[in-house]
C-alpha cells in the first residue's frame, strides 16, 4: 500500500509543477501589459517603467519563474496586483465560502441522489418512472434560469434570504445558512440526476444478485436487504460519480458565487483572470491542481484499499 | 485587464458613474442630525479598490481611498473648490509658487499630527508615486516653510495641480506609513472615515467607521459605510431590490424602471464622459490623410451624431462636438454649430485635400467601440473612407494604441469636473500616443495656465476652440448617468466624480 501511495504522491506532484509551469509561461510570457493596464490610459511610459519595475516584472521570465518557485517553496504564492492582498492569506479567506457552498451542495447532492435512486430501484414502475423523468428535468433544466427565479421569489419577494453576499459561520450561523443555502441548492441541481441514475443502476444491478435472492429466502427484511446489504455493494460507482462531481462542483462554484457575489475561491478566480492578475491566476491554479490530485488521491486509496486489484495495477 | 475594465466602466457606459461622488461644503449639506447614529450606508463597487498607499492609488472610483485620507482642497458637489487639509491656499502672481497654509489641529487616525511636515511627506512621495507622478509633474519642489505652511514650487504654471489636489494625488496620509508595505491594505489617514481591519475582507467588502475627530466630522452623517465588490450587474440589481444595497447606477432610465417608484429614487448625473473618435495621427505618420485639417473636418462633417446619440444611446440629448463637459464653463454652445452633419461638405473638403477616393483607414475593434462599429464604418463610408476594425484583446488596447499602430480609434474618456484636467487628459498618453502639439496650441494652454482666475475660463474656452476647429478629435456624445438611491438616502450628483460619500446623506423625512 505505501509504494502504492507514494507513486500516486510523485505522480500528482509531477503534474502539479507541470501545470504550474505552463500556466506560468503562458500568462508571464504572453508580454500583457500589466503595469499599463493597472496605471490607465494617461500613464507616462515612465509611470509604467515604475510599477513594472515594483511588480518585478522588469526581470527575465526564467528568474521571475524561479522566484515564484522559490516562493511556492516558502509558502508564499505573491500578492495580487489589483488588490494588494497576498495571494495565500486571499485563498484561504476565500475557501470557507466556497467550502460551504459545496460541501452544503455535496451533502444535497447525495441525500436527494441516493434518495431518488433507492426509491426508483426498490420500487420501479411508474414512481421509478416518475423519478427518472423528475431527473431528467432538473438536469436539462438551465441552472441560470432556476437561479433568477430562487432569487427574485427568496431573496427579492420574500426576502427570506439575502439576494448576495456571504455572513461567516461564526458570525451568525442561521445567517451563514440564509446566505448559502440558495446558492448549494442551484448547485446541486445537475448533479443530483447524475448521481441518482448511477445508484439506481447500480441497485438494480445488485438487487437482481444471488445474494439478495439468497437473503430474501432467509427472510431477511426489503428495508435490510436495501440499504445495508444492495446499497452498500452498489455505492463502489456511485462514490466515484460523486468524487468526481465534488471536484466540478469547485468549478461550477464560479457561476454561482458570481450570481450572488459570493466572496469565495471562484469569483476570486474569475476576477483575476479577467484582470491578468498573474499572482493570483497561479494561485488559483496551483490551488485548484492541487485539489484534483488530492481528490484523485483519496479516490485511488479508497479505491485500492477496497480492491487490491487496483493496488497490483 | 480589470483596470481598464474598471476605467472603462465608468467613462464608456457613457451612464454609469452615479457613484462617484465629490465632496461639498459643511455648509450645503443637509442636516446630519437627521441620520440615526448607527445608520449604516451601503454601496457596491465592481472591483475591489487596488492599493492604498499614497500615490499608488489605481481604479477609476476613489470612494474608499478618498474617505480615509482627506486631500488638501476639496471640490464640493456642484463643483467649487472649499478648503480641505489646507485651509487657504494662494498663487504668487506668476503662478509657479503655490503657498498652502494647512489646517490646525488635526491629526491622523495613529494620533500624528497633520501639520506641514506631513503635508510635504504624503505630497512628495505622490511625485513619484506610480499613480500620480505625471499628474503632478509640473511641481519641481515641496517645502515646509512653518509647522503650518507648505510652499509649492511649479516649474511652469500649470491650471490643473489645484484640481489635481482635490482628488488621489491630494491625498495626506500619516508620515509614519507612508511607504510601508501595511499600507497597501490598511491605510492611515486623517480622512472622514476609518478602515475597519476586522470588517473588511480585501477583494470583498470594506468597512468604513467614521472618524469623530476629522474636522468636519458633522457632515458624514454615516456611522459606518460598507462597500461590497460585486462585479456582476445582475447581483447588483438583485442586491437592490431585497434592500442589501442604498445606491446603484444604471446606464439610461430605461433601466432605471426595473426599480420601483415607491421605493427608489432615480435621476440623472452630470455627464461621466465623452465619446467619439480620436484623430490622434495629426501628422500622418501610419494615416498621412489625418495629417490634413480639412479630412479630420470631413471626419467631423460625416458623422450624424444626433442620430447615433437617438438610436443607439436612447438619449434625446447628449451628442457633442466637443471634448469638455457642457455642464462646465469651457464648452461654448456657439461652436456646437462647428461641423454640423454635413455629407456633401464632407466629400468637398475630402475632394479639395485631394482624397475624393477616400481611403483606407485601420481602427482597433474593442467591446466599448463594438456598437458604434457599424454606424461609423457606414457613416465614414459615406465619404470614402473605408473602415477596418482590428479586433484588440483588452489587454492589448493601450499597448497597441501607444505602439502607434492605429491613426484613429473609437473610445471614451472620463470627464473629471474640471476642465484643465479633462483637456489635458485628451493630450496625454494614450489620448495623444503621438504627442501631437502646434506653436498655437502650446500657446494657448501656456496661456490658460497662467491666466488669473477670473480669465482662466475664457483662456481654456480659447483652447477648446483651436481643438474643435483643427478637428483634433471627432467627438460623438456626452452621456448623462442615472442613479438609483433607496427612498431613506438623498443622492446629490456630483459635477466631479471619484470623491468620498459626501453626496449620500439621509433623506429628510
Amino acid at each position: 500500500m505505501i509504494p502504492f501511495f507514494l507513486r500516486r504522491v510523485g505522480a500528482g506532484l509531477v503534474l502539479i509543477v507541470i501545470v504550474t509551469a505552463i500556466t506560468f509561461f503562458l500568462t508571464y510570457g504572453a508580454n500583457i501589459p500589466v503595469a499599463r493596464n493597472i496605471l490607465g490610459p494617461t500613464a507616462s511610459a515612465e509611470q509604467v517603467d515604475i510599477l513594472n519595475g515594483q511588480l518585478g516584472l522588469n526581470r527575465p521570465i526564467l528568474e521571475q519563474y524561479f522566484a515564484w518557485i522559490g516562493g511556492v517553496l516558502q509558502g508564499d504564492l505573491g500578492t495580487s496586483y489589483y488588490t494588494s492582498e497576498p495571494v495565500v492569506q486571499a485563498l484561504a479567506s476565500r475557501l470557507p465560502v466556497t467550502l460551504s457552498v459545496v460541501l452544503l451542495s455535496a451533502a444535497i447532492t447525495l441525500i436527494i441522489s441516493t434518495w431518488l435512486g433507492v426509491v426508483g430501484a426498490a420500487r420501479g414502475g411508474v414512481v421509478d418512472a416518475v423519478l427518472q423523468a423528475f431527473s431528467t428535468i432538473t438536469f436539462v433544466f438551465p441552472a441560470i434560469i432556476l437561479a433568477i427565479a430562487m432569487v427574485y421569489v427568496f431573496a427579492i419577494s420574500l426576502k427570506l434570504v439575502p439576494a448576495v453576499g456571504y455572513t461567516p459561520f461564526g458570525e451568525s450561523p442561521e445567517r451563514w445558512f440564509a446566505s448559502v443555502i440558495l446558492p448549494a441548492i442551484i448547485l446541486s441541481i445537475g448533479g443530483i440526476a447524475a448521481l441518482a441514475a448511477q445508484i439506481r443502476g447500480s441497485l438494480v444491478d445488485e438487487l437482481s444478485k444471488d445474494y439478495v435472492r439468497t437473503l430474501r429466502s432467509r427472510g431477511v427484511s426489503e428495508t435490510s436487504i436495501l440499504l445495508k446489504h444492495a446499497l452498500r455493494n452498489a455505492s463502489g460507482p456511485g462514490f466515484t460519480t460523486f468524487s468526481l462531481q465534488f471536484i466540478s462542483l469547485f468549478g461550477a462554484s464560479l457561476f454561482i458565487e458570481k450570481i450572488f457575489a459570493l466572496p469565495g475561491y471562484g469569483t476570486y478566480g474569475f476576477q483575476a483572470t479577467i484582470q491578468f492578475d498573474l499572482p493570483a491566476m497561479l494561485g488559483v491554479t496551483l490551488f485548484g491542481v492541487g485539489l484534483v490530485v488530492v481528490m484523485n488521491l483519496v479516490i485511488d486509496i479508497a479505491s485500492g484499499w477496497l480492491n487490491p486489484k487496483v493496488r497490483m495495477s | 485587464m480589470k483596470s481598464i475594465l474598471r476605467k472603462l466602466a465608468a467613462v464608456a457606459a457613457v451612464a454609469s458613474t452615479a457613484l462617484a461622488v465629490a465632496s461639498c461644503s459643511p455648509g450645503s449639506q443637509n442636516s446630519a442630525e437627521a441620520a440615526p447614529k448607527d445608520q449604516t450606508l451601503h454601496l457596491a463597487a465592481s472591483a475591489p479598490p487596488g492599493n492604498f498607499t499614497i500615490g499608488s492609488w489605481t481604479g477609476g472610483d476613489a470612494t474608499l481611498f478618498l474617505s480615509v485620507y482627506d486631500t488638501l482642497i476639496h471640490q464640493t458637489v456642484d463643483g467649487k473648490l472649499e478648503g480641505g487639509v489646507a485651509e487657504k491656499w494662494e498663487y504668487s502672481d506668476d503662478k509657479k509658487t503655490l503657498t498652502l497654509s494647512i489646517r490646525d489641529g488635526m491629526k491622523f487616525t495613529d494620533n500624528a499630527p497633520v501639520d506641514a511636515e506631513a503635508v510635504t511627506a504624503s505630497l512628495k512621495a505622490a511625485l513619484v508615486g506610480p499613480s500620480t507622478k505625471s499628474n503632478l509633474s509640473s511641481i519641481s519642489t515641496v517645502e515646509a516653510s512653518d509647522a503650518s505652511t507648505v510652499v509649492v514650487s511649479l516649474s511652469r504654471p500649470d491650471a490643473s495641480i489645484i484640481p489635481q489636489l482635490t482628488g488621489t494625488p491630494g491625498a495626506i496620509g500619516a508620515p509614519g506609513v507612508l511607504t510601508a508595505e501595511s499600507s497597501k491594505l490598511e491605510p492611515v489617514g486623517s480622512g472622514a472615515y476609518i478602515l475597519d481591519k476586522t470588517k473588511t475582507t480585501a477583494g470583498s467588502v470594506y468597512t468604513l467607521t467614521k472618524n469623530p475627530d476629522h474636522w468636519n466630522a458633522d457632515a458624514y452623517p454615516f456611522q459606518t459605510v460598507e462597500t461590497k465588490i460585486i462585479a456582476d450587474a445582475t447581483a447588483v440589481q438583485n442586491a437592490m431590490l431585497s434592500g442589501q444595497l442604498d445606491a446603484t447606477s444604471v446606464s439610461n432610465m430605461e433601466e432605471a424602471k426595473q426599480f420601483p417608484e415607491g421605493q427608489f429614487t432615480t435621476g440623472a448625473t452630470p455627464p461621466a464622459a465623452v465619446g467619439g473618435l480620436f484623430l490622434v495621427d495629426r501628422a500622418g505618420t501610419v494615416v498621412p490623410a489625418l495629417a490634413d485639417v480639412r479630412v479630420r473636418k470631413a471626419i467631423n462633417l460625416a458623422i450624424d451624431r444626433e442620430s447615433i446619440q437617438k438610436n443607439l444611446i436612447g438619449a434625446e440629448r447628449g451628442a457633442t462636438n466637443q471634448m469638455v463637459s457642457p455642464n462646465g464653463e469651457t464648452f461654448d454652445k456657439d461652436l456646437l454649430n462647428e461641423h454640423p452633419f454635413d455629407v456633401e461638405q464632407a466629400k468637398a473638403l475630402m475632394a479639395e485635400a485631394g482624397y475624393a477616393d477616400g481611403f483606407a483607414v485601420t481602427m482597433p475593434s474593442t467591446p466599448i467601440s463594438l456598437r458604434f462599429e457599424s454606424v461609423l464604418s457606414q457613416q465614414l463610408g459615406a465619404i470614402g473612407i473605408r473602415v477596418t476594425w482590428e479586433t484588440v484583446p483588452f489587454q492589448d488596447f493601450y499597448a497597441k494604441v501607444l505602439g502607434r499602430s492605429y491613426g484613429m480609434f473609437f473610445m471614451f474618456n472620463g470627464l473629471s469636473g474640471s476642465d484643465a484636467l479633462d483637456l489635458n487628459a485628451n493630450l496625454t498618453g494614450v489620448f495623444n500616443p503621438f504627442n501631437t502639439t502646434s506653436p498655437e496650441l502650446d500657446a494657448l494652454r501656456a496661456t490658460a495656465d497662467s491666466a488669473p482666475d477670473s480669465e482662466q475660463a475664457t483662456a481654456f474656452r480659447a483652447v477648446n476652440e483651436y481643438l474643435v476647429k483643427e478637428a483634433f478629435y471627432a467627438p460623438i456624445m456626452a452621456g448623462e448617468g442615472v442613479y438609483v438611491v433607496k427612498k431613506d438616502i438623498q443622492f446629490t450628483p456630483p459635477v466631479a466624480r471619484g470623491q468620498n460619500v459626501l453626496p449620500y446623506q439621509p433623506a429628510t423625512k
